[in-house]
């Protein structure tokens, strides 16, 4: 752990218009004890315009993961989820759909346009830990990442 | 086969009444054994041929039969017992000796137990004189016809053969006048001519061609008779003249035919091969010329034998009659006199008194006279003939001589001024010295001076009585031959080659309706009606091949009768050229009469065969005429019929019902009243009655009196079955075309409605009648006509059947044309039966109206199901996530107070979580419901109880099951029901150990299954309710849940068709039961 302390900080960007969502994701990251640098987005144009930017700027890099909810003002998770994997720049990023939603057309819409995975928001607030756990877990420490 | 007493008994009293039925018989009735010995003989017998009846039965039948035919009668009643005959005509003898002509029937029967043969014979006199003058009458017919035809046969004949002799005598009398004319020709010319030899050679030629000779000569014989020559001769075309060879035979050599024609005047050889031995020389000779029979006459020249005139194989030898040897005999006399007058005037010359020589030939008259007819000179053969001296007539007038009647006729004709220009000739007939007829021709000519004054006539006469004699015997046969011809029943017509006609009798002019008159002189080539018989083309063949033609004539004759003739033609030729006589003879009666007898022959034959019964009676009802058809239909012969009274077939055979009525009926009739055809029924032999009609008519006789009934009989049962079987067939029609709310109708070609029912005439607010006749197109909608029409032509054309929809006002309606054919096999027309299809229409669009609701619903249920499960959690999520998080975060930190309230909202917020989730799989029963497919439900209890296990570990529980079934329904599903039902079970125990048991059974096409524990039991008056969502009977303390297990489980028996109930009492567990259709029903719904 020590040895990769100098290592950069991961980034994650949150796509989620709920402030109680974001305030619980929070808690659980930091409850979790790692430190990440999370960028928040409000909506999907926001989202994108921010992706592109990082794309555009040399200077900085891309999130490593990106938390998508589907319920979002505007333009809805699913829509965003195609945009950022029909961009080639963004497409590599792993996007993993965080929703409320165990709706079966959903989730099978989730995969079709090139989720990373699709994972319920459970209504408790210990499982919903765990589930970001689970996440940070696999897609920050266990995969490698390109 | 034994017989009983009581059977032998019955027998015999049948046998008994029988003899009585017999008895009343009118015909004789005989029971005979097989020898013919009379074992019974009814009454008619006795009674009628005189015989006590015990002294019949010692009688063999063959003495009641007359005794010269009983052989025969023997004979044929083994033949009829053999079957070779049917019936027996020998008549019946009495006692006293009549016979009785009857009609004998023999069959082989039973009585008093023993074979025997049953006689019936039937008195026939009735029938015999019945018979006979029906037979009469066709017999006077047919020889009446017969008898016409001979006679025109005969008649014919007759007619042929007096053509035949008048053609011949026509022909001996025209050859006859010929010949006299060429003989007094030849004659003149031996008178007048100076070259004798000349006149001869003439004479000869005319005369073999006359007779058709091969060639005809004259021989004389030297002036010291010695030898004979030839000194003239004729040949015929292509025969070779012989006179050169003939010259200076010796008379010696042919003694024969000298001393012949010295003692018979002529030689007549037939036939040269038959000639006699003594003839050898001459025989010799004449084969040498290649003669096959030849006539010679001699000629005599101053009283003996001075040579003879001969005709070699002359055609008509064998047919010369005596006047025809009279007149060659004639000839050569004539000849003889030519050539003694050839040697008078040699002798004249030689003494210089010629003229005398001449004048005294004796075989001539002659007489000079003044122009005033005064007598200056006649010739001794004239004064000899009256007896006068030589000077008798001298220097009277010629017109005294002759008496006042001949003078007349004499003056009349003769001018002597004519005499200038040619010869005057008459003939005259004086009674000679001897007192015979003297017929003399005369022969005036004039002598004429230098002046031109008439100076002198000179009279020729020569003896022509013998011609004149020939002469009258034609006159008469022509006289005879007229009247013949005017006798002849055939019409006869001459005519001539220029069309015009010479002769006709008066058949013909009675024959053709007019008169001798106007047919004679008429053109048969401008006469339209041999024209167009063809009458003028028979003629001109006639005229033109010489052959007879024949020739029938039907139709309208020129004066516009009808007339039926049959004609000969008959060419002949004569002086005036070619002539046709046409003979006819009438045939209209002929024809007629043959027609009549045919159509006689006809009518009978055609009443044998007509399909109707004829019956004829009389006006006491004796039937007197029938044809076959009551024995094929009632099985009554003819014979039995004929003679019967038709009142008694009537009470035989009719209905007891309908007697009165015919009885009635058959008293008008021979009332000689008609009515209408009559129907009445007639037991049959097979005993089925059929159904006849009867019609009436009478035959009258020649005062116009009704005596005959002629009734007429038509089977018409099979009419009436089929006029009821149309009926039925027609008032099912009309019921179903009545019941049928379809429009039916019929159009013919032109869209005029033929028939319409009820339903279809309603639609247009019309009684069905009263929509008939009208053109369809005219009652639908302009817009629609072409449409209807295009189809309505389709099939017209095609053939084939159309189907259609189309809308007309409110009304949907669905037609279907069908072509209609005609026995041509042509279509006249087309069946529409017309469906109102606008309820159904209207339903359709409600069902779609419904389903368009009834899925805008289920969408909106959806949306609902999607709002609940996200929209709802949603915020819920948040309330129960920041609950927690306060719990955990500031538990202990507040106060007690703000901890339990913490502790009540975060519990209601985790149920109201679990309430939407159990709402969600309630609402998603339907819409995630899977498709069905073979599920082993022992498969799922086992799933089951490996799910449940921990609890049943932890609870001591025990969760069983029977053999389960494999059906037809949603795994997941079904799952989820038992596990329901199952925890439902083990839930709500009493004790510590539950007890679940699952079983299953089919029960009507349905799996039952039942699932049963020992758990609390559930009130009877909560059975209904627990399937309710939500429905909760216990506290959340009690036993923890939602009430929503058994609401999910009904959800889903129902969507499987099933049913679900249960059967429980408070304390005492339950059962719960559900059932699950098989496959075959739930694919079916």
């Amino acid at each position: 752990m020590i040895s990769r302390s100098n290592v950069r900080r991961k980034r994650i960007l949150v796509v989620e218009d709920n402030p109680g969502d974001v305030a619980l994701m929070r808690e659980a990251i930091v409850e979790g004890e790692f430190h990440y640098h999370l960028s928040i987005a409000k909506n999907g144009d926001n989202a994108i315009s921010y992706l592109r930017n990082l794309a555009d700027d040399t200077c900085s890099s891309l999130p490593d993961l990106i938390l998508l909810d589907l319920n979002l003002p505007g333009k809805n998770g699913h829509e965003v989820l195609q945009e950022i994997k029909e961009d080639s720049r963004m497409k590599l990023i792993p996007v993993v759909i965080l929703s409320s939603s165990d709706n079966e057309r959903d989730v099978s819409r989730s995969y079709e346009l090139n989720a990373n995975s699709h994972v319920r928001k459970p209504g408790n607030l210990m499982e919903f830990a765990n589930v970001l756990k689970v996440i940070e877990t696999f897609w920050l420490k266990t995969a490698e990442l390109p | 086969m034994k017989t009983s007493t009581a059977q032998k008994c019955a027998i015999n009293k049948k046998d008994k009444d029988l003899q009585v039925f017999f008895d009343l018989m009118g015909e004789f009735i005989f029971i005979l054994d097989l020898s013919g010995k009379i074992l019974f003989a009814n009454k008619t017998v006795e009674e009628r041929l005189g015989y006590p009846r015990h002294e019949l039965l010692e009688m063999n039948v063959l003495e009641v039969h007359p005794s010269d035919r009983r052989d025969e009668a023997g004979l044929i009643v083994r033949e009829m017992v053999e079957g070779k005959r049917d019936i027996c005509p020998i008549p019946l003898l009495t006692r006293s000796g009549v016979h009785i002509p009857v009609e004998t029937k023999i069959t082989f029967g039973c009585w008093k137990d023993r074979e025997v043969l049953f006689g019936i014979s039937r008195d026939i006199s009735n029938d015999i004189s019945a018979r006979k003058e029906e037979s009469n009458y066709r017999r006077d017919l047919e020889k009446m016809v017969q008898e016409r035809t001979v006679q025109l046969t005969l008649q014919n004949k007759e007619i042929e053969k007096e053509l035949v002799l008048r053609r011949k005598s026509e022909e001996e009398t025209r050859r006859r006048l010929d010949f006299e004319q060429m003989l007094s020709d030849l004659a003149s010319r031996f008178v007048l001519d100076e070259d004798l030899d000349e006149a001869i050679d003439h004479a000869l030629k005319e005369l073999g061609l006359f007779t058709s000779s091969s060639r005809c000569y004259l021989f004389q014989i030297g002036s010291r008779s010695l030898t004979m020559s030839n000194t003239h001769e004729w040949c015929a075309q292509g025969v070779q003249p012989q006179r050169e060879e003939l010259q200076d035979l010796p008379l010696g050599t042919f003694q024969w035919w000298i001393e012949t024609l010295e003692k018979e005047g002529q030689i007549d050889i037939p036939d040269i091969s038959e000639m006699l031995p003594s003839a050898k020389a001459e025989r010799e000779l004449l084969e040498r010329q290649g003669i096959k029979s030849l006539h010679v006459f001699a000629v005599y020249v101053k009283g003996k034998i001075g040579g003879f005139v001969g005709f070699d194989n002359c055609i008509n030898t064998g047919s010369w009659s005596k006047e025809d040897l009279v007149l060659l005999n004639m000839f050569a006399s004539l000849l003889g006199t030519s050539l003694t007058k050839g040697l008078h005037l040699r002798e004249v010359v030689q003494s210089g008194s010629r003229y005398h020589a001449i004048v005294e030939d004796k075989s001539h008259f002659f007489a000079r006279l003044e122009p005033d007819m005064t007598i200056t000179f006649t010739n001794s053969a004239l004064t000899e003939l009256f007896g006068l001296d030589k000077d008798g007539f001298r220097g009277k007038n010629l017109f005294n001589v002759m008496g006042p009647e001949k003078t007349q006729s004499l003056s009349k004709s003769f001018k002597p001024e004519a005499l200038k220009e040619s010869w005057f000739d008459w003939e005259e007939k004086v009674i000679s010295a001897e007192r015979r007829d003297i017929w003399i021709q005369w022969r005036f000519s004039g002598i004429w001076g230098i002046d031109g004054e008439l100076e002198e006539i000179q009279a020729v006469g020569s003896d022509i009585t013998d011609a004149r004699s020939a002469s009258d015997k034609i006159e008469k046969a022509l006289e005879f031959n007229r009247r013949i011809l005017d006798s002849s029943t055939m019409g006869i017509l001459t005519y001539h080659s220029s069309g015009e006609c010479l002769q006709a009798n008066e058949t013909a002019a009675k024959i053709l309706g007019t008169t001798i008159e106007t047919l004679m002189g008429y053109d048969f080539r401008k006469d339209p009606f041999w024209e167009r018989t063809g009458l003028k083309e028979a003629a001109e063949k006639a005229f033109i091949t010489g052959e007879p033609q024949y020739c029938g004539v039907e139709g309208e004759d020129p004066f516009g009768e009808e007339i039926d003739l049959y004609c000969h033609l008959i060419p002949f030729f004569s002086d005036e050229g070619k002539h046709i006589l046409v003979m006819f003879e009438d045939l209209t009666a002929v024809r007629f009469a043959t027609r009549e007898k045919a159509r006689a022959d006809t009518t009978s034959a055609v009443i044998e065969a007509m399909s109707v019964g004829i019956l004829v009676h009389d006006m006491e009802g004796t039937i007197i005429a029938t044809n076959s058809f009551f024995e094929k239909g009632l099985g009554i012969s003819k014979d039995r019929l004929i003679g019967a009274k038709f009142q008694e077939l009537i009470l035989a055979n009719s209905m007891p019902h309908e007697r009165l009525h015919l009885l009635k009926h058959d008293e008008l009739s021979r009332k000689g009243q008609t009515f209408d055809p009559v129907q009445f029924h007639l037991e049959t032999e097979g005993r089925s009655v059929r159904c006849y009609e009867c019609s009436v008519s009478f035959l009258k006789n020649s005062e116009n009196k009704k005596v005959q009934v002629v009734k007429t009989f038509k089977d018409i049962t099979h009419i009436l079955e089929s006029e009821k079987k149309i009926n039925e067939t027609r008032a099912m029609s009309q019921a179903i075309l009545t019941a049928s709310t379809d429009g039916i109708l019929l159009i013919d070609n032109n869209y005029i409605i033929k028939m319409a029912n009820t339903a279809f005439s309603s639609r247009f607010g019309m009684e069905s009648g009263e929509i008939c006749n009208r053109n369809i197109l005219h009652l639908i909608p302009e817009e629609l006509r072409g449409k209807i029409q295009n189809i309505a032509e389709g099939v017209f054309h095609s053939g084939r059947s159309a189907q259609y929809e189309y809308k007309r006002a409110d009304l949907y309606l669905h037609n279907a044309g069908f072509p209609m054919f005609d026995e041509m096999n042509n279509i006249k027309g087309m069946a529409i039966i017309s469906r109102d299809l606008t309820e159904h229409h209207l339903m359709e669009e409600k069902l779609k109206e419904q389903t368009f609701q009834l899925e805008r619903s289920n969408a909106e249920l959806q949306q609902f199901a999607y709002v609940a499960s996200h929209d709802l959690q949603e915020p819920l999520r948040m309330v129960s996530s920041f609950l927690q998080l306060l719990s955990k975060k500031y538990q202990g930190h507040i106060d007690e107070n703000a901890d339990t309230y913490i502790n009540f909202a975060v519990d209601g917020a985790t149920r109201m979580q679990i309430l939407i989730q159990d709402l969600l799989s309630y609402s998603r029963i339907e819409s995630r419901g899977r498709e069905f497919t073979r599920v082993d439900c022992n498969f799922v209890f086992q799933e089951i109880l490996s799910d449940l296990r921990i609890f049943i570990n932890d609870n001591n529980a025990s969760v069983t099951s029977e053999e389960l079934p494999v059906i037809w329904a949603d795994e997941g599903q079904i799952y989820s029901l038992l596990l329901n039902l199952i925890q439902n079970g083990l839930k709500y125990s009493k004790e510590h150990s539950p007890r679940v048991h699952v079983t299953a059974f089919l029960r009507e096409l349905k799996w039952e299954f039942s699932v049963e524990d020992n758990g609390i039991g559930i009130d009877s008056q909560f059975h209904e309710r627990i399937f309710k969502i939500f429905q909760r009977l216990h506290g959340k303390d009690e036993y923890s849940g939602t009430g929503i297990g058994l609401a999910i489980c009904k959800r889903i028996v129902d969507r499987h068709k099933g049913e679900i109930w249960l059967d429980s009492e408070s304390g005492r567990g339950s059962r719960f039961y559900f059932t699950i259709p098989c496959r075959k029903e739930v694919s079916s719904l």
